[in-house]
């Protein structure tokens, strides 16, 4: 008998996808930038052309990550419930609400809208979710994380803590930074402008 | 920093309004036809029926008289990174294309033994259900039947070979 192997560039093929997102939402950014204030503006205002990027980077993947859930809810139950966490009562409600704040403050992120207080809720979820995987973890709980509902079907574990750990210092840079940087509005002529 | 904080409650409440609303009107169904609409208060599970669940003493005595087909219900990732020796991979993924490699090896009566990882890890049952479609009568499950059996330290092999 011979089992049919698994792809052994699955781990590889992730990864590239992963690059290829952070690549095309930087170029975008870029473009965006390079629209609103020239070659000058990209170049004199790498911090703000990081956090823009950032902004969308973030907000796309809890956007992605909250309209997936939404779309299935059911299996989203059944992932939480096997957490082991939440009273059983709640689990359902905790499924129809959760989805929907992540898809809500990921939108206002992209947009620009509240990013400091976006930035600040999504650090607050990511900490959230980091206890709840971390203590399956250290249970031993073999489970799926339900962290993009159905698409991805990754378990819990210190990959995915490391990735949430990511988004949290992302979130928290968003943070620090929000009140730091200048308008977009005027361009780097701005720059002393804050708010 | 105040101002901070109200707005992400906002933002909180936003997402609870939406959540609940669309909740309450969404009409659309699963491929299992189940509604995806969800009831507010989780409703208690039913109780779960009696299974073909066997322990680990007894797929141990199974294994040691050779009386029984082991198989690991997991991706075969899983399965050459370590499983129960002598088992062999038939992943419920690959159910449809995997199947044939095996089914030439089992009689309708043979005793067959599906395991999976974790608790909750419903790949064993659903081969269960897979293999008595296919007409298998006896087919027993271990539940959490990799962890067990590691952990009792019986044997195990890595590789593709079972």
């Amino acid at each position: 008998m011979n089992p049919a192997l698994p792809p052994k560039f699955l781990n590889a093929q992730l990864l590239t996808g992963a690059v290829v997102v952070v690549g095309v939402v930087l170029l975008m950014t870029a473009i965006l930038v390079y629209f609103k204030t020239g070659w000058t503006g990209l170049h004199r205002n790498t911090t703000k052309f990081l956090y823009l990027a950032m902004q969308f980077l973030l907000g796309g993947i809890f956007v992605v990550y909250g309209a997936a859930k939404i779309y299935d809810p059911v299996t989203f139950t059944a992932d939480i419930g096997n957490y082991r966490l939440l009273p059983h009562v709640l689990i359902n409600l905790f499924a129809i609400i959760l989805p929907w704040v992540e898809l809500v403050a990921g939108l206002l992120l992209i947009l620009g809208i509240w990013v400091r207080a976006n930035a600040a809720l999504i650090a607050a979820m990511m900490i959230m979710f980091l206890i709840a995987i971390g203590q399956a973890w250290a249970r031993g709980l073999n489970i799926h994380c339900g962290c993009i509902g159905t698409v991805d079907g990754s378990k819990v574990g210190l990959k995915k803590m490391l990735e949430d750990i990511v988004y949290l210092a992302i979130a928290l840079w968003l943070w620090w930074h929000a009140k730091r940087i200048p308008s977009w509005k005027k361009g780097h002529e701005a720059n002393n402008r804050y708010h | 920093m105040q101002s901070t904080l109200w707005r992400s409650l906002l933002i909180v409440v936003l997402g609870v309004a939406a959540g609940l609303t669309v909740n309450a009107v969404r009409w659309d169904k699963g491929k299992d036809g189940i509604s995806r609409r969800l009831p507010y208060i989780t409703p208690p599970k039913p109780p779960s029926v009696a299974t073909n669940d066997i322990t680990l003493s007894e797929a141990k005595a199974l294994w040691d008289t050779g009386t029984a087909f082991f198989l690991d219900a997991r991706a075969s990732a899983d399965y050459v990174a370590g499983h129960i020796a002598n088992a062999l991979s038939l992943s419920v993924e690959e159910f449809d294309s995997a199947y044939v490699n095996i089914a030439p090896m089992l009689a309708p009566d043979s005793i067959i033994v599906c395991y999976c990882d974790g608790v909750e890890c419903e790949l064993s049952h659903q081969l269960v259900d897979r293999l008595q479609q296919s007409g298998h009568s006896t087919v027993r499950l271990l539940v959490n039947g990799w962890t067990v059996w590691r952990k009792a330290g019986y044997s195990t092999r890595t590789g593709d070979q079972p």
